[in-house]
């Protein structure tokens, strides 16, 4: 009885809301797209010749190359050719671009602006609608004219991703020019892809483990102009002061920042048992986090703070443990195939680089913060030292090939499918990726 | 266009639904990018094409954390729309496509 009062009831309201809708805009849901990388072109733009700029090149060519190979290097994005070039008053016709398939276009004029100065207009158009979606227009010293591109690059990987570029930002490695591995190091800054580098030391001390503080300016390493007593030493690269720490009797090793750059989380090795300490910058206090058995080293904190991955050989081989800043709540989260050594925190938070240890090889692997979705990125037979880069979408590691003795820096993305060496000139180790420059 | 009927409408849909999706290209989404979904309305010319500019109507699932993720979501949703028209629909149903609302939802993106 009840059914029948309920359908006698709908059945008039059913036929009310019928043509009501109707009425509106047709409503169409997408839930799939194609996750593949994006078309883009990014032409030259001709400015002629600026002093001081890329070496006598046109400033503007010698920019869209850089622009090129920096987008190219993430793998989120294809270059469409474009056979040809415009001129800097040239209007710019979108039709080309689009028979071509691009769907963004970076267009990056450059002028003198005086005083040593380079300005450089990027803009990122939208090639179907021919309209600008982003537009900067960038000053730099001459000197520091390539910045000009990594800065459009990071404005165009921001605008397309969502995630701060790593374009503009600076690397230090540990330099090597002697045959033999840790002969005359030298510390060595430079940019990203391997341009501009300067002498931080001389080679007559052995460095290793450079490490930036949060930004670009701070680094801290292990300094051995004691050989048999290393230290650990904080220098701020604008000023060029060196402070070394004082710590507990012990050797120090793979120190790190704090993401507030408080503090220095590092390992300390005395009678034969290596801990992890934290010492406060500020204050000199020095807390151990870790104890008892097994070694335990290569301490790196979670971005927000709150938590620090490090590995550990307590359980028999090397594995990644996870504990509170505190030392407090240690659990053991890689558990995938072989060893798991040297983890480093993305900056984004949601993923930990390791170098994995099988079977003699060592490779490059990311996994979640709980250890799950392990992937090996790399395939080389002694790939290691990951670093990350600002945006959490790049990853820098050192590469012995098979049968040499020195390594090079290399550079992947988190599919592991794009993957470039860096050009650092000499051989070299341990690369360390800064975070935003000034 | 009252006299439509929902088998028409869907097919309707259908259509635009299989002409867009391979035209969109979304960022990655990451962990903390959360559910972001974009509703844009466009308006269709006879010939398929969009007229003006296509309105964002709404955005879902923002967040303090994730405004730039869904900034770019929003730019790669404007090209796939800009990149696929103009739309091949049936002329005679031009009034049931002349306004269409299109949400854009990347939760079965692999």
């Amino acid at each position: 009885m009840r059914r029948s009062i309920l359908s006698a009831v709908l059945v008039p309201l059913v036929a009310l809301a019928s043509p009501l809708r109707a009425e509106g805009p047709l409503h169409v849901d997408i839930t799939q797209g194609v996750a593949s990388p994006l078309l883009i072109a990014v032409p030259d733009i001709l400015s002629g010749s600026i002093p001081d700029v890329a070496g006598g090149e046109d400033a503007g060519a010698a920019l869209a190359k850089i622009v090129r190979a920096d987008l190219v290097s993430t793998g989120l994005y294809r270059l469409v050719p474009f056979d040809g070039h415009y001129a800097i008053a040239d209007e710019i016709a979108f039709a080309p671009f689009a028979r071509a398939g691009a769907q963004a276009l970076v267009i990056g004029r450059a002028r003198p602006a005086g005083n040593n100065l380079l300005a450089y207009d990027c803009a990122l158009y939208d090639v179907f609608g021919a309209h600008v979606e982003a537009s900067q227009r960038i000053i730099v010293a001459t000197a520091q004219w390539r910045r000009a591109a990594h800065k459009c690059a990071d404005m165009v990987f921001a605008f397309t991703t969502g995630d701060p570029g790593h374009f503009d930002t600076r690397m230090l490695v540990a330099a090597q020019d002697g045959a033999i591995p840790g002969q005359r190091t030298r510390l060595v800054s430079m940019d990203y892809d391997g341009a501009n580098p300067t002498e931080l030391t001389q080679g007559k001390e052995l460095v290793a483990t450079p490490r930036f503080g949060p930004g670009s300016r701070r680094i801290v390493f292990l300094s051995y102009v004691d050989a048999a007593a290393p230290r650990l030493v904080v220098a701020d690269l604008d000023s060029g002061s060196t402070t070394a720490l004082k710590l507990p009797a012990g050797v120090p090793s793979a120190p790190r920042f704090s993401p507030d750059g408080a503090t220095i989380v590092f390992s300390l090795a005395y009678d034969g048992d290596a801990d992890i300490y934290a010492v406060n910058l500020a204050s000199n206090s020095v807390r151990q986090l870790t104890s008892g058995a097994g070694t335990d080293t290569s301490p790196s904190f979670a971005p927000d703070g709150s938590a620090i991955v490090f590995e550990s050989n307590r359980s028999g081989d090397s594995q990644l443990y996870v504990m509170a800043p505190d030392g407090s709540d240690q659990r053991r989260v890689s558990f995938g195939a072989g060893g798991h050594a040297s983890p480093v925190w993305s900056p984004r938070g949601d993923l930990i680089a390791f170098t994995q240890i099988d079977g003699g090889a060592l490779r490059i692997g990311i996994m979640k913060p709980d250890g799950s979705k392990e992937r090996i990125l790399t395939s080389g037979s002694r790939d290691e030292d990951p670093s990350w880069g600002m945006s959490g979408r790049a990853i820098m590691f050192q590469r012995t090939a098979a049968g040499a003795m020195l390594p090079t820096i290399w550079l992947t993305d988190l599919t592991g499918k794009v993957q470039q060496p860096v050009a650092t000139g000499a051989a070299a180790s341990e690369p360390a990726w800064s975070g935003k420059r000034p | 266009m009252a006299g439509l009927s929902i088998r028409q409408r869907t097919n309707l849909a259908d259509m635009i639904r299989s002409q867009i999706t391979p035209c969109w290209n979304p960022p990655q989404a990451e962990d903390n990018s959360g559910h972001v979904t974009i509703v844009m309305r466009i308006r269709l010319g006879r010939d398929g094409g969009v007229l003006g500019t296509p309105a964002l109507s709404r955005i879902g699932g923002q967040t303090a954390a994730n405004g730039a993720y869904a900034n770019a979501l929003a730019g790669s949703v404007r090209r796939a729309i800009l990149r696929c028209a103009p739309l091949r629909l049936p002329p005679e149903l031009y009034d049931a496509w002349a306004d269409v609302e299109l949400n854009f939802d990347p939760r079965d993106i692999s």
